[in-house]
């Protein structure tokens, strides 16, 4: 069933139509907002010709890659996240449990942490492929090395370790030893959104970017020491992406609207996926304008990248309400 | 010297690490030269406002030298000044969280006790709007909430509200603010002193917190090199204080002299370009 779809997918494609590499960024349960994203390929009858993921987008990345549809991926997606088989990851991973909040009090004592290989084995669709050489789309997949702080583009071996680097938060998870020597984590520390690691790979780089704003104040104005953790790590992947995109631009840069939420709120994924409806929309307009155009030459000129420092809303903290969102296209 | 080239110097953010400003500063002197624009995120801006207030720099490595000559000595000086008020500093509800404006009240040293308008040099200190992510240089009224706001590490400090903002440490989104200030310069001068993480040769793995601080290192240092791919100051020194980490201000000695290095490099490399402009 899956192979068919690929097939439908490949023969509606001309050749003529420009290739197209596509970046899932990191954010946490905000990427699961990629899941549509990949649905507007499916919808278009389009196939990217390289992936790069880093983080949640490394999950997606590999599964979509391994040729599983966005509807299959979502099922399960939805399957997973609602099922009671998977409640203890849920709560160990979602931010009601506070799970951090736990290890910082012990803190610096050694804390157990999660193996992030076996919590993929229950997330991941069983036929993920196991090795990059088994993908149907080639992929790239971005860890950090936690030693040597830098980038790590993993594009051969086994999937399934790579996928667990790339996603490796720390404080949540253990670190991954793929090379000797080498401890790998999130991705998301060197490269939130990696959509340079796909320069020249294609005529048209499309990046998603899940790392989102802040979520503004609750009831009270100061967030908890917790909040504000979590919070400041989000700000930091946010920092890097907008640096990032002072110097090189994606030709469509997709930034959903998924700020309402915490980077560990999976048990809000339904919200989730409705918030990124809007992202979706725009990402379909940009490549139908893309599709349009039929060949490469006749490209339209790239929409310019929406730099993701958000117009100062220029709130005022006391009395502030919930933040409020507008429609932003 | 209306014809001498204008210096901005760029102060970043680090913890004690940023002890090693203090031996950059001292260059500045050793070389008869004064910046025209400091900008400081975290510690950087202590320092950075200290010097603007017409502090020499063997002045404020006194002032720092004996404040941490060792821990009963800081810990006295800030319980003496508390006294009846550690409530304030340490909320009881999450004791984690330190007050940093009453901290520097009490510690800082009595210039940095006024206004931005006192300043001898012009001074700018970098913070981060927590709910807007948005980077807010602050610029004007009382000096002691402005470095409070710009040193407020999440987990640890109080986040400060300050003009209808509420403002996080500036390392979060401009580790090493030089880009505020190149623009007012004709040579642009940054120290970073980002930390690296720490390698223990004795556990295999890294303990959960070297996780999460190498983490957030790892960060700070990803916003730097890719600020660095769209805009680079003329000097750009990185003092070898990478291994110690944040909270190691009472090896103050120490981390003054790893950095000589530094404060060489950077001389030369000043009286370089001062040389040539």
């Amino acid at each position: 069933m899956t192979g068919k779809a690929i097939q439908v997918r490949k023969s509606t494609l001309p050749s003529v139509r420009p290739s197209i590499a596509l970046a899932l960024g990191g954010g946490g349960a905000r990427g699961l907002a990629h899941i549509l994203m990949l649905e507007v390929f499916d919808e278009l009858g389009l196939q990217p010709n390289v992936i790069a993921g880093t983080s949640i987008g490394a999950i997606f990345g590999a599964a979509y890659a391994s040729g599983l549809s966005a509807k299959v991926i979502r099922a399960h997606t939805e399957e997973v996240l609602g099922s009671r088989t998977l409640g203890l990851a849920r709560l160990l991973i979602s931010a009601r449990s506070e799970p951090i909040l736990k290890i910082l009090n012990v803190l610096p004592v050694h804390a157990s942490l999660l193996a992030p290989e076996p919590l993929l084995d229950l997330v991941l669709p069983s036929r993920l492929a196991r090795d990059f050489a088994q993908l149907h789309i080639p992929l790239k997949i971005v860890a950090t090395d936690f030693y040597a702080q830098e980038q790590v583009v993993i594009d051969s071996g086994p999937l399934r370790s790579a996928v667990a680097a790339s996603m490796a938060l720390p404080a949540i998870f253990t670190p991954v030893v793929r090379a000797r020597d080498q401890l790998l984590m999130d991705g998301g520390l060197v490269n939130p959104l990696p959509f340079d690691v796909l320069n020249g790979a294609a005529d048209i780089v499309v990046a998603i970017d899940v790392s989102g704003a802040s979520t503004g104040p609750g009831k009270r104005i100061q967030p908890s020491a917790f909040e504000a953790l979590i919070a400041s790590s989000q700000i930091l992947q946010r920092s890097i992406v907008r640096e990032k995109l002072k110097a090189q631009q994606p030709d469509i840069y997709i930034d959903v609207d998924v700020d309402a939420f915490n980077v560990l709120g999976f048990h809000k994924f339904r919200d989730i996926l409705t918030a990124a409806e809007t992202a979706k929309a725009q990402l379909r307009r940009q490549l139908q304008r893309v599709l349009a155009s039929q060949t490469a030459e006749a490209l339209p000129v790239a929409v310019p990248a929406e730099p993701p420092a958000k117009p100062s809303r220029k709130r005022r903290l006391p009395g502030l309400k919930q933040l409020t969102r507008g429609g932003r296209t | 010297m209306s014809g001498a080239p204008r210096i901005a110097l760029a102060l970043g953010g680090g913890s004690a690490r940023g002890l090693a400003h203090l031996l950059m500063l001292e260059a500045f002197d050793e070389l008869g030269v004064k910046p025209t624009i400091i900008a400081g995120t975290s510690i950087g801006s202590i320092c950075g406002a200290a010097f603007a207030a017409g502090l020499s720099a063997a002045e404020l490595r006194a002032e720092f030298e004996a404040l941490l000559r060792n821990r009963a000595t800081f810990f006295g000086r800030v319980a003496g000044a508390l006294r009846g008020e550690l409530a304030t500093f340490w909320k009881l509800r999450s004791p984690s969280v330190i007050d940093n404006t009453t901290l520097f009240e009490i510690l800082l040293p009595e210039p940095l006790h006024r206004d931005f308008a006192s300043l001898k040099i012009p001074f700018v200190a970098v913070a981060t709007d927590f709910y807007d992510i948005q980077q807010v240089v602050l610029d004007h009224g009382p000096l002691i909430p402005a470095l409070a706001a710009s040193c407020s590490l999440p987990g640890l400090s109080r986040p400060v509200v300050l003009e209808g903002r509420l403002l996080i440490d500036g390392g979060y989104i401009n580790p090493v603010p030089y880009d505020v200030v190149m623009d007012r310069a004709d040579i642009t001068v940054a120290v970073d002193v980002t930390g690296d993480p720490r390698r223990r040769p004795d556990a295999r793995t890294p303990k959960t917190f070297d996780l999460l601080t190498g983490a957030t290192q790892i960060l700070f240092h990803s916003i730097t090199r890719e600020k660095l791919k769209s805009v680079a100051p003329d000097i750009f020194i990185r003092p070898a204080v990478g291994g110690f980490a944040a909270m190691d201000y009472f090896h103050i000695g120490d981390i003054l002299a790893a950095a000589e290095d530094a404060k060489q490099d950077l001389k030369r490399q000043l009286a370089g370009l001062l040389e040539r402009a």
